[in-house]
């Protein structure tokens, strides 16, 4: 190889590092995450650590809305409140119905809570649960 | 010696005096405030986050029953306070939960069920006494017999427990609860309930 | 800095820094008398009662007071002039007044400035935000639950009144409790004019007061004057009641067409306020005026040490000591000061109960309840008493009728 083209290849290569590590950083400054369809977003970060969301299941009510079960449970040391309410979408991410209003549930060190809620309409079939600390 | 008597004289001052901070001293400017979070300022009456919700609750409630899916056409219902009672110590507009819940069940219904205007009944049968006297013409939409009757009434009921607590806390369970009656069996098609308990304890100068 | 100047320095920075910051109230925001009543006019339903100004003149004392005191007494000026209110017949205007009131004192006051300041030492008790004692309060849902029924909300009277009621049960300590009869009695009235007759016979068989199911017309009598509050014990630190000078309890007598009746006596106010018992507060005065005491003590004592510390010390100048007549010097000047720091401790130490009251109040509610069936031709019931007669023209309250009337005092 000759000098010009070990020049060039390391021109190249420094070219291609310096892109590789301006989109990780660039990946790494990025602080929003998308919301998803079917999801669970919390109000707070730290309500993360708080909290585990189980036995997520979308069924349907005795007339044909969708009906969304979970058990939210406090995995940490001390008594959580916490608020939660439901927005329902299609699968466009089309909200279909007004918000829930918000719950809320105490939740013990340990303690369970059935979160168990219904859409008002068929068109609703995906939904996003938000989560607030009181 | 010195360093002591300052010491002392400056810690028995502070001990004695008051504040005299003045809460909220330059006022606070006017705002808009989410209703749906909890007024920090508050007794252990209902608020405004209660009604919501409980409204709320009571829709979702409603239109996922059956009884009103498999009628032949869509039923008409009587939302109003007249029904509802308050037997409690909590003190509220009975109208403001009563129209909040028709007018989210009239939107989240989309014409499944149709709500009755007997609050307005008095305005409606003079209009139709004027269209009928040809002092004004029929109106573009048809003529009926009579006005609507009603297939289901909501009837229901603000219910409160309150405890005193030895250590000064005061506490109020409340109880609402919602019905739907048929007004021509007489009989409840569904129920449902809203509840909450609220403690606090009031500085120990009001006890 | 020598020790002589430090200790004159002392002496005079400190005692002004102690009296600048030791302040005998927290201040408070504008009162909203005027708020409220203009609120009711503005939302009365025409024709109901005839108000002729915004703002009525008879209630120009209360507003002004109100711009004076402010919120700090806002609940005891609505309480007031909801009463005048209702003597003019403008209830809409007590309704507002006594509904402020209701939220005011049902309100926690948890972490308020005013009534932690009411707590210490330098602070007196008046300078919290005024909410009223148990009878006080109960009289707010009295009065609420009147002006409720002759707005035709029977639904909301019935709270009103189990409310005040509930409010009677405040002290832990009362032997008393609950025994606010008159409110359970009228609960069960407003039950009974709903149409609600099996929960209203459970009140008035509580009540220990009870009507025929077919009365429909309720006369309320309130005579003679409100329960005096006033500041007992060395230093005012106990809060005590007792009946006014002049008490009337007077018989009196009914009649609407040929039919006479004698109303009872279903309240007095003076028993419900002097069987309040003890308050939490009371442990707290009587701490401040045991601290007034023992600083008042030890500036006394610290002043004879002083004196005695400066006597030793010129007898130890004479005698040519100076060494020890210095020090002794010094000994009297740190006593001196002491004692002029404790002494203004205890003056600014206000252990003082609070004595506002709501002065309009009555003492006796004399009520009876009898059934009308045609008010065209008797619309009016006579009132005759030992020092008053009146003509009554009673309300419709739902399916029955109210007829209130406050004796002069």
């Amino acid at each position: 190889m000759s000098s010009t083209d070990s020049k060039k290849l390391l021109k190249n290569s420094c070219k291609l590092l310096f892109l590789c590590l301006f989109l990780t950083i660039k990946q790494g400054c990025s602080t929003s995450i998308p919301m998803s369809l079917n999801s669970v977003q919390y109000q707070i970060s730290g309500l993360s650590d708080l909290l585990i969301i189980d036995n997520v299941s979308l069924g349907k009510s005795a007339v044909g809305h969708a009906q969304l079960n979970m058990i939210i449970r406090n995995i940490s040391e001390k008594p959580v409140t916490v608020e939660v309410n439901t927005n329902w979408y299609n699968k466009d991410f089309v909200a279909t119905e007004a918000p829930s209003g918000w719950q809320r549930i105490n939740l013990s060190h340990q303690q369970s809570y059935v979160l168990n809620t219904s859409a008002t309409q068929l068109s609703s079939t995906h939904y996003v649960v938000n989560i607030r600390e009181i | 010696m010195d360093k002591f008597l300052f010491t002392f004289i400056c810690m028995v001052t502070l001990l004695g005096c008051a504040s005299t901070k003045t809460p909220n001293a330059s006022g606070i400017e006017t705002k808009y405030v989410d209703p749906t979070l909890e007024s920090r300022s508050s007794g252990v009456g209902l608020e405004s986050n209660d009604v919501i919700n409980m409204t709320d609750s009571m829709v979702r409630s409603i239109l996922n029953d059956p009884i009103f899916v498999n009628l032949k056409s869509p039923p008409r219902i009587l939302v109003d306070e007249t029904g509802f009672t308050l037997d409690g110590n909590t003190r509220i507009n009975r109208k403001l939960i009563t129209t909040k819940l028709r007018n989210g069940l009239s939107r989240a219904a989309m014409g499944r069920m149709v709500f009755v205007a007997r609050y307005a009944q008095q305005a409606i049968m003079a209009e139709r006494d004027i269209k009928r006297t040809g002092m004004v013409d029929r109106g573009t939409i048809r003529q009926t017999e009579a006005t609507a009757g009603v297939d289901f009434k909501l009837v229901g009921s603000i219910l409160t427990t309150d405890e005193r607590h030895s250590n000064g806390l005061t506490s109020r369970y409340h109880f609402i609860n919602f019905e739907l009656i048929d007004m021509e069996l007489g009989v409840t098609v569904w129920a449902d309930a809203y509840e909450l308990k609220k403690t606090g304890a009031d500085d120990v100068v009001y006890r | 800095m020598n020790y002589a100047k430090q200790v004159t320095t002392v002496a005079v920075i400190l005692p002004v820094l102690l009296l600048s910051a030791c302040s005998s109230t927290t201040k408070t925001q504008p009162g909203v008398l005027s708020n409220l009543i203009l609120e009711a006019n503005n939302s009365h339903v025409a024709g109901q009662t005839d108000t002729k100004e915004p703002l009525p003149e008879y209630l120009s004392p209360y507003l002004v007071e109100n711009q004076k005191s402010g919120l700090r007494d806002q609940v005891l000026m609505n309480m007031k002039a909801g009463i005048a209110s209702l003597q003019q017949g403008d209830y809409h205007i007590t309704r507002r007044l006594m509904e402020d009131a209701y939220t005011r004192i049902e309100t926690l006051y948890a972490n308020n400035d005013a009534a932690k300041a009411a707590r210490t030492n330098y602070v007196e008790e008046a300078n919290k935000d005024f909410k009223g004692e148990p009878y006080e309060r109960a009289m707010v849902g009295y009065y609420l639950g009147l002006a409720d029924m002759l707005s035709g909300d029977l639904q909301s009277a019935k709270t009103s009144f189990g409310w005040g009621e509930y409010q009677d049960t405040m002290s832990a300590s009362e032997n008393f409790q609950s025994d606010m009869s008159s409110l359970i009695f009228l609960r069960g009235w407003a039950k009974h004019c709903a149409g609600e007759q099996e929960s209203a016979r459970a009140d008035f068989t509580a009540s220990g007061v009870n009507i025929d199911a077919s009365d429909n017309v309720l006369v309320l009598i309130e005579s003679g004057n409100a329960p005096v509050k006033y500041a007992a014990g060395e230093h005012g630190e106990k809060l005590k009641f007792k009946a006014a000078d002049e008490v009337q309890n007077e018989t009196w007598e009914l009649v609407y067409g040929n039919t006479s009746f004698e109303p009872i006596q279903i309240e007095d106010l003076v028993f419900q306020a002097s069987t309040r018992g003890g308050r939490p507060i009371d442990a707290i005065l009587a701490g401040k005026a045991k601290f007034k005491d023992t600083t008042k003590s030890v500036a006394n004592g610290a002043l004879v040490g002083a004196l005695a510390a400066s006597t030793y010390s010129q007898s130890q100048a004479y005698s040519g000591d100076y060494n020890s007549s210095y020090n002794a010097s010094m000994v009297g000047a740190a006593l001196g000061l002491v004692s002029l720091f404790a002494n203004v401790m205890s003056e600014n130490t206000v252990p003082k109960a609070d004595t506002r009251q709501w002065g309009n109040l009555p003492r006796f509610i004399h009520g009876k309840t009898f059934q009308v069936n045609d008010w065209q031709n008797a619309n009016q019931i006579t009132l005759l008493g030992n020092s008053t007669n009146a003509e009554l023209y009673p309300m419709p309250t739902g399916k029955c009728y109210l007829a209130w009337h406050r004796v002069d005092s």
